[in-house]
């Protein structure tokens, strides 16, 4: 890769005098020694400083392919591409790669015969022998094919219980590459230091009929080494309960029954073998640095050159130290507020979805608008994470999109936490690794049987729904098909028209409105937003003795999601004075818990019948309490729309020469999580790295 | 030769009043606005803030000159103990060392001092009690305005507002609060079943500073004798272990179940609805007629968090 410097840079000036064109000037580098998979370097010595067809751009960097976002298509696609030879930067926002993949539960659903579908099967263990436990399923549970699998992820006739059709509006050329290209990315992932356990199951959207899921994992070891498959306890966040580490954002959970003992798995089991790989292979990352726009010959014509990044340093919240990621091999360090970063064979958008941008995931839900609530891992991923830039970027030059409808269509894309007075509600991070400070707390995680325990109450004071019935989610698209399909797991007949039949349908149906109560519209929403504003429990001291909530440090702290008052009316005056998002007094909350404990008392709940689902117990011992309570907005299933090679199509259908895209940046693809993602990443590696230099 | 120009310097002065309501006795603050024309920088110079009785409250400074007009910026000042309407005034003194010709300014500004919130707070009231039974309950008072409410006395009046009982608070806040002053009452349940509407009141204070009247009501639930016992076994239900601390629940009966998973409630005859849940178990419903002792084996589900495969299903 090349850092253009000034005196290189005008060593090549003028380009429009000479009249190379971009292509020209390639072939003119090439003849120098800078032929594809070459790695120019940061210092200038081999620096090319040239432009592109429109004439004022200069390039800072220049290499094969260009990858924005180091998350699990990001990773994917790096080691990918440069296997096939191509030399590879990820420019990535965050100070350490990983994305989403990092604090994930690193549940990979991929099928089709894939090769743990084939080791289980057998009933072999892993090759380095790790895997001591029976396999999870039975062997007709794993007997799967390509066509299958593209059958259960276009199947029409699949309505989840929410009523929701998950299958039949995904892109099906999307979905033939994807699926084809699952058993390979599961070898390729096995080839780059990734551990599967045994299949159980599958993650949402992965199909009815058969199982197709494994965690990632790692063996508790003496030292940790990502080629010996080993972590030590302390790396692993497992030694202290209360505390995590800098290599594992998020604590890794047992996995003995999918393996064996000592079995830790979590994302950090999938994201850092990559991440080791990504290093080794001579993929470069830089770091701190938000990819803004694509550079293309003409606005909406031609081929993408490049990408435009920003400076977007992290810096500790307490000492105020620019966060460094964990390894530092590869690194590209570069500071300047802009550069401009040419792409000889292609751009691989990467970055994410738009989850964490409230003003464009409003526009399929509008009350989503509120900024109180984040997307999941608001911590880790950091003010940029999630923030359309692909979408944003990809509109700019002609792209189409996919899928937006779908956002709404999957089932649990957004719903209510169980775990209460922290912001970042969607994990379970503890003090250890250095973006702790940014949630402050761990939270506490009280359940869903923790529900009854509390009256729920929106920014004015009052109650807006059913407790208990808050935290539910609707289920059923995935395999065993315990609720999306008559019958369980391989009673399931694909694409049969009694899979949503009416009357089957309004049996299965099985959805709580509590999140669009939460969302609703109250005395405290304001035009032009009409923001819902932040929700809280409200519980006694007796509620605390009844449960042995965690509420000290780490899980609780006084960073405005946890409060504690004498009296229900200093509580929610401290609420209003401590609380970010809170715009206007609780006015009503000292009548509404009045009220309460008149229902409670009377064992009747007129207003949301609890009384059918739960005991109610009244708030009237001090002190009194109140615990954030946290919608969650995951993932992001609408996006750009690419084809098959995951190359990105324009508005007119055709393909953006030199432009791919993977995981949540792309639509049109109802299937959650990482699957989507490494196999996205997987195919536009190695598309973009077979793609004409120019 | 021409006569010299008189200078002469007018001043105004402006009072803004952060907040019109404040509590007696407690900070009160403002913003003095001072301006002088022709334009000049005034800060350094003082002002007094005077009462109604023209008695100097604070002598405070003009600290910010933004080229036009002169300000204090934020002052805190105390404001009295007497609740009400009170007018006070600012006073910008006539300069005396200077040649100008001026006359100072002054600008009257008025707020209002309310008495200090109190809160009565009454809690461990059994939920059930039957005719005639003697119970106890737990009074607390707490000021807003955060004073000491300790030796203040309180007393319980029934739903014909008889007096019940009278007490002290005691001098240590109740565990777990700041300011939160409480004492234990005996009291009498009426002998007639039904819901009564009781009220606890803060009876007499110390009065150096003044306090609203605090008063809060609460319900006192009489029930029939009981005829029968229920005896509720909670047991997991993978594990068939006791569990221990579980919550029995049939309105308005409330228990907890003991190291063998045991707890007993007695009822009158009749339909009942018994919840057992609680220490991470989903809730176990089971709905019955009462005529006679009954054991129900309640068998509670785990609540065992939704893995990752549940959540993204």
């Amino acid at each position: 890769m090349a850092k253009t410097s000034d005196t290189t840079r005008n060593d090549h000036e003028p380009k429009k005098v000479n009249g190379l064109s971009r292509r020209d000037f390639v072939r003119t580098g090439a003849a120098a020694g800078l032929g594809a998979g070459a790695l120019l370097r940061p210092d200038g010595a081999h620096a090319q400083g040239r432009e592109a067809t429109t004439d004022d751009i200069v390039w800072d960097y220049e290499v094969d392919v260009v990858i924005a976002g180091g998350g699990c298509a990001g990773l994917t696609a790096a080691i990918r591409a440069r296997d096939l030879g191509a030399s590879v930067l990820v420019v990535d926002q965050n100070f350490d790669p990983g994305g989403r993949m990092l604090h994930s539960g690193a549940f990979l659903s991929l099928g089709g015969g894939d090769p743990v579908q084939r080791r289980d099967m057998k009933g072999e263990s892993d090759d380095e022998g790790f895997i001591t436990v029976d396999p999870a399923e039975a062997p007709e549970e794993l007997d799967d094919s390509v066509d299958l699998l593209f059958t259960d992820l276009t199947d029409w006739s699949v309505l989840d219980t929410k009523a929701q059709s998950p299958y039949r509006y995904n892109e099906r050329e999307l979905v033939r590459a994807w699926a084809e290209n699952c058993p390979a990315t599961r070898q390729f992932l096995m080839d780059n230091y990734v551990r599967f356990t045994r299949v159980n199951g599958t993650h949402g959207g992965g199909g009815l009929s058969r199982a197709r899921g494994a965690r990632c994992f790692l063996m508790l070891g003496d030292k940790t080494d990502i080629k010996a498959g080993t972590i030590t306890a302390e790396d692993a966040g497992v030694a202290d309960p209360e505390r995590t580490s800098a290599f594992a954002p998020v604590q890794m959970n047992d996995a003995s029954r999918f393996v064996a003992p000592n079995a830790v798995s979590n994302g950090v089991a999938l994201s850092r073998p990559l991440e080791f790989s990504a290093r080794e292979k001579g993929v470069e990352f830089m770091f701190h640095r938000h990819f803004d726009e694509l550079v293309r010959e003409q606005p909406f014509s031609g081929r993408v050159l490049g990408i435009r990044a920003h400076y977007s340093p992290r810096h500790h919240p307490e000492t105020g130290e620019r966060l460094e990621s964990y390894w530092q091999n590869g690194n590209v360090e570069e500071q300047r507020e802009t550069v401009s970063i040419g792409a000889r064979r292609a751009v691989i958008l990467a970055s994410g979805g738009h989850a964490g941008n409230p003003q464009v995931r409003s526009m399929f839900y509008p009350a989503l608008r509120e900024p109180a609530f984040p997307t999941s891992g608001h911590a880790l991923q950091g003010p940029h994470g999630q923030d359309a830039s692909a979408l944003t970027a990809g509109l700019r030059v002609g792209a189409n999109l996919a899928g937006m409808q779908q956002n709404v269509s999957y089932p649990t894309t957004f719903h209510i936490s169980t775990r209460l007075g922290t912001r970042d509600a969607y994990t379970t991070m503890m003090p250890g690794h250095p973006t702790f400070g940014f949630r402050g707390s761990a939270g506490v995680n009280v359940g869903s049987a923790g529900f009854e325990e509390f009256i729920a109450v929106n920014q004015v004071g009052k109650r807006f729904f059913n407790e208990v019935r808050l935290p539910s989610r609707p289920r059923g698209n995935r395999y065993p098909g315990d609720g999306g399909a008559p019958g369980q797991g391989l009673a399931h007949t694909p694409l049969d028209w009694r899979n949503c039949r009416k009357e089957w349908v309004r049996e299965m149906y099985s959805y709580d409105h509590g999140l669009d109560a939460a969302l609703a519209i109250n005395e405290g929403s304001k035009p032009p937003d009409y923001y819902s504003g932040p929700l809280w429990a409200i519980f006694d001291q007796d509620a605390v003795e009844r449960t042995g909530w965690e509420l000290w440090y780490p899980y609780v702290a006084d960073n405005g999601y946890f409060f504690k008052a004498d009296t229900i009316e200093e509580l929610a005056k401290k609420i209003v004075a401590g609380h970010e998002f809170q715009r206007v007094p609780l006015k009503h909350l000292a009548r509404t818990v009045a009220t309460w404990n008149g229902y409670a008392d009377a064992g009747v709940d007129p207003e949301f019948e609890r009384e059918a689902d739960a005991p109610m117990s009244p708030i009237a011992t001090p002190p009194f309490y109140a615990l954030s309570i946290m919608v969650i907005w995951h993932d992001s299933y609408g996006g750009l729309r690419v084809n098959g090679r995951q190359q990105v199509v324009d508005m007119q259908g055709e393909v953006i020469p030199g432009l791919f895209a993977g995981g949540e940046a792309v639509g049109g693809f109802n299937k959650h999580g990482l699957g989507k993602g490494h196999v996205h990443g997987y195919i536009a590696g190695t598309h973009a790295a077979e793609d004409p230099a120019i | 030769m021409a006569a010299a120009e008189e200078l002469t310097q007018t001043v105004s002065c402006r009072v803004d009043v952060v907040s019109r309501e404040v509590d007696a006795g407690h900070d009160l603050t403002i913003r003095v606005t001072v301006v002088v024309s022709p334009v000049g920088d005034l800060r350094g110079t003082g002002l007094q803030i005077e009462d109604r009785n023209g008695s100097v409250v604070e002598n405070i400074e003009l600290s910010e000159f933004d080229g036009e007009a002169n300000h204090t910026g934020d002052v805190v000042v105390k404001a009295p103990r007497m609740p009400g309407k009170h007018m006070w005034r600012a006073v910008y003194p006539a300069p005396t060392d200077t040649d100008a010709e001026s006359s100072g300014a002054e600008a009257p500004f008025s707020f209002v001092v309310k008495p200090h919130a109190t809160r009565v707070l009454v809690w461990d009231v059994p939920p059930a009690v039957e005719g005639g039974e003697r119970f106890h309950a737990q009074l607390g008072v707490t000021c807003a305005s955060e004073c000491q409410t300790q030796g203040w006395s309180v007393a319980v009046h029934d739903h014909d507002g008889r007096p019940q009982a009278t007490a002290t608070l005691g001098d240590a806040p109740w565990p777990g609060t700041t300011a939160l002053y409480s004492t234990q009452v005996e009291l009498t349940a009426p002998a007639t079943s039904g819901l009564y509407a009781w009220e606890a009141r803060v009876l007499a204070h110390r009065r150096e500073v003044p306090h609203a009247d605090g008063a809060v009501g609460f319900g006192v639930r009489v029930v029939p004798a009981p005829a029968c016992r229920l005896t509720v076994v909670a047991l997991d239900a993978v594990r068939h272990t006791p569990v221990r601390g579980a919550k029995v629940t049939v309105h308005p009966y409330r228990a907890l179940t003991d190291e063998q998973g045991v707890a007993e409630i007695r009822l009158p005859r009749g339909a009942y609805r018994l919840f057992v849940s609680g220490q991470n178990y989903a809730p176990f419903r089971h709905d019955g007629d009462m005529q006679a002792d009954v054991t129900i084996a309640a068998e509670l589900a785990l609540d065992r968090g939704l893995s990752d495969a549940d959540i993204w299903s």
